[in-house]
């Protein structure tokens, strides 16, 4: 009696799955650092006004920083989910792992939108942040 | 500088040839159309409603109110320059120009024409960090320097500025998303690596602009015309991203299975 996976199909996913390892990765921390700049840039700038635009403190390599930020997010964000259907597609999509890193590209966009503004409610939104990312 | 100066119209003396200028480039884009359908395969009609908007999106920057009210209103000028440089591109580019112009001359030309396309002069061009810099070091140069008070007051120089807007808008489109046959193509990581960096330069520049209103320009037509550059700028280049990360997507099908 020899074993057989329960379906062949089940099996050929997880193998699959390793291959596409790493696009897992990117795929996952990338859509978490569009996200939480999204976040910031929809609640906080917009409907909350916490940060600005621009402002009398905002330093020149703020204004760079935050520009390079910025434009990063953007095309994380849907260069992500462009992985994100690729690896369905592949079936080659490692659901653990996508949250995984999700979780720690979410940490690291809260503490980068928190560097680059100046309002000083930054620090509540990173915290909330980091805590929900760690909740999720 | 805008308010009390600036009498020499120019629209009288230009304004017509334009009109005529760019009614030909759609009428022979059309022409081109139906001559190649005998031949060919039939060209798909969105593309020619592109070629269209797109012309009358670069025709609105420069000819009519938007035109006439960016001498005096810095966010009309903003608009204008959206239009002309950012949108007229890449509905131009997704029109797919050369690829109907190749399949409507007769062989002979078309090898003569793909072998300027191969040339060295627009291999440098077509390189993705050449466009950028011409793009976004173009509208540095403009915003930052005297060049932007100095272009209301000669014609020739207002004509110029527009002309390279426009010129380099449609080239950093083109070196990103690859519609038509391109000789020296760029792997995707690198053109996204570019783009990234030259829409960041692009988000720096309208901060800039909010913050340092350019010569002759009042401190709350800066702050406005900054915030549309910088929104509007990044709604039409998310536009340019997920066509870039669509043809992504399609390049790297898995082979040998049905298409999704």
């Amino acid at each position: 009696m020899d074993f057989k996976p329960r379906n062949q199909k089940d099996q050929s996913i997880s193998e699959l799955r390793y291959t596409y390892s790493a696009r897992n990765l990117w795929s996952g921390f990338l859509f978490g650092i569009g996200l939480v700049a999204f976040i910031d840039e929809a609640i906080f700038h917009q409907l909350l006004h916490w940060h600005h635009f621009y402002d009398k403190s905002t330093t020149n390599i703020g204004l760079v920083s935050d520009g390079l930020f910025h434009a990063l997010s953007w095309f994380a964000t849907v260069g992500s989910l462009f992985m994100f259907a690729d690896l369905r597609r592949r079936k080659g999509l490692w659901l653990k792992r996508w949250i995984g890193e999700f979780c720690s590209g979410q940490v690291l966009s809260s503490y980068m939108t928190e560097s680059s503004s100046t309002s000083s409610c930054a620090s509540i939104k990173s915290v909330t942040m980091s805590i929900f990312s760690h909740t999720t | 500088m805008h308010s009390n100066g600036h009498i020499h119209d120019n629209g009288t003396g230009f304004e017509p040839i334009l009109l005529i200028l760019l009614m030909l480039v759609i009428v022979i884009y059309i022409a081109a159309v139906i001559i190649s359908n005998r031949r060919y395969k039939k060209w798909p009609l969105y593309r020619t409603f592109l070629w269209i908007l797109g012309t009358l999106c670069a025709a609105s920057a420069i000819i009519g109110p938007i035109a006439n009210r960016a001498h005096m209103d810095f966010t009309a000028h903003m608009v204008g320059h959206l239009l002309l440089g950012m949108i007229a591109p890449i509905l131009l580019v997704l029109a797919a120009p050369i690829t109907l112009a190749l399949r409507t001359l007769d062989v002979q030309s078309a090898r003569r024409l793909s072998k300027v396309l191969k040339s060295w002069p627009l291999r440098i061009m077509s390189n993705p960090l050449t466009a950028s810099v011409l793009n976004i070091g173009g509208l540095w140069i403009l915003y930052t320097t005297g060049l932007y008070g100095l272009m209301h007051q000669n014609a020739l120089l207002h004509a110029l500025v527009h002309f390279h807007v426009f010129i380099a808008g449609y080239l950093f489109t083109a070196s990103m998303i690859y519609m038509d046959p391109a000789p020296h193509r760029f792997s995707f990581m690198f053109r996204a690596i570019v783009f990234t960096i030259s829409l960041a330069g692009h988000d720096i520049l309208s901060k800039y602009i909010f913050a340092h209103p350019p010569s002759g320009v009042t401190k709350v037509q800066a702050e406005n015309g900054g915030m549309l550059m910088y929104y509007a700028g990044d709604a039409i280049d998310v536009a340019l991203i997920c066509i870039l990360c669509y043809q992504w997507f399609k390049a790297t099908r898995p082979k040998g299975s049905l298409a999704l």
